[in-house]
């Protein structure tokens, strides 16, 4: 069960993503190309959490750094990106 | 932006469709032409502008709710405003820009780049608006 | 040290998810479009469940947790579909 909620979010994330970066290509306003890397981070952490603990149950490190971080690293990137494109670039 | 000749419907017909003067003049052209296809090599001779370019614009018009394919030829496309009564402002903004074409032309470059309603654009699938 | 690493690193994910939606919620005021009100919630149902995790420490494959994570995300799917659907319609 929780598999499925991982892999529909990773998904969404990723049609987000595609969708915003699309719009960018189109458009060249620079808020779209952050929120679509934030997407993407999200899309990443939702597949880290899906590799984490259905893919690799055993497994609790990689490279010495716990799966948990891995997954907020990417999130945390994403975010920070979309914060940075909503302060400069949003309007 | 504001001009007192030229009426709310044309300015919104402006802001929501039409983001270049070839645009414009595209429009204008299947508009006058009321039925008849064109293909995008007919419209660059018209135009004279690139082919290439020209099927691009005719794609976005369709895009835009402007022009639907014609199916006479694969990318022949004709006039057909969405809604059909959007028809009476294209005539409207025909009879402008040939009166006023420097006021027209300026609304035309002095769009804002509306950020927010490119970020909820992105998220149709299909870009023509009512 | 790693527990502490990613607690502090949940924090910065509650933090950041607080203010992108409050950034979607005044773009809702200004722009009338439901989308951005339903990011707005959407982001902070990502930070609650963020939050959470940082509370209880628990795993993430527990029940209520990823409720919460997928609400979040079909949020924003009914956003996308909603958007698509009023197209139909009215203006917006």
């Amino acid at each position: 069960m929780a598999a499925i909620v991982y892999i529909l979010c990773a998904l969404t994330s990723l049609a987000c993503a595609v969708m915003l970066w699309r719009g960018f290509a189109q458009s060249r306003a620079r808020f779209l190309m952050w929120s679509s890397l934030c997407f993407a981070g999200l899309a990443v952490n939702n597949v880290l959490l899906f590799a984490d603990k259905v893919v690799f149950p055993e497994t609790t490190d990689v490279l010495g750094i716990s799966f948990p971080i891995w997954r907020s690293v990417a999130a945390l990137i994403g975010l920070a990106l979309l914060i940075y494109g909503l302060i400069w670039d949003a309007e | 932006m504001d001009d007192p000749g030229i009426s709310p419907e044309v300015r919104a017909l402006i802001v929501d469709r039409i983001d270049s003067v070839v645009q414009l003049e595209l429009l204008l052209l299947l508009q006058a032409s009321a039925g008849r296809a064109w293909t995008a090599a007919e419209v660059a001779q018209q135009l004279r502008i690139d082919p290439s370019w020209a099927a691009g614009q005719l794609a976005e018009l369709v895009s835009r709710g402007l022009a639907s394919p014609a199916g006479d030829a694969p990318d022949a496309v004709r006039y057909a405003p969405t809604p059909p009564a959007l028809d009476a402002t294209v005539v409207q903004l025909a009879r402008d820009y040939a009166e006023r074409r420097v006021t027209v032309i300026t609304m035309i470059f002095s769009k804002p780049v509306d950020k927010l309603r490119t970020f909820a654009d992105a998220f149709r699938f299909r870009k023509d608006r009512p | 040290m790693q527990t502490t690493l990613y607690t502090f690193m949940l924090g910065g994910l509650v933090m950041g998810c607080f203010v992108a939606g409050l950034f979607f919620l005044r773009f809702w005021r200004k722009t009338r479009d439901r989308l951005f009100a339903i990011f707005a919630i959407a982001f902070w149902l990502l930070g609650v469940n963020w939050l959470a995790l940082a509370f209880t420490q628990q795993d993430e494959v527990k029940t209520i947790y990823y409720a919460v994570r997928l609400l979040a995300f079909v949020l924003i799917l009914y956003a996308i579909i909603d958007k698509n659907r009023a197209s139909r319609r009215s203006a917006m």
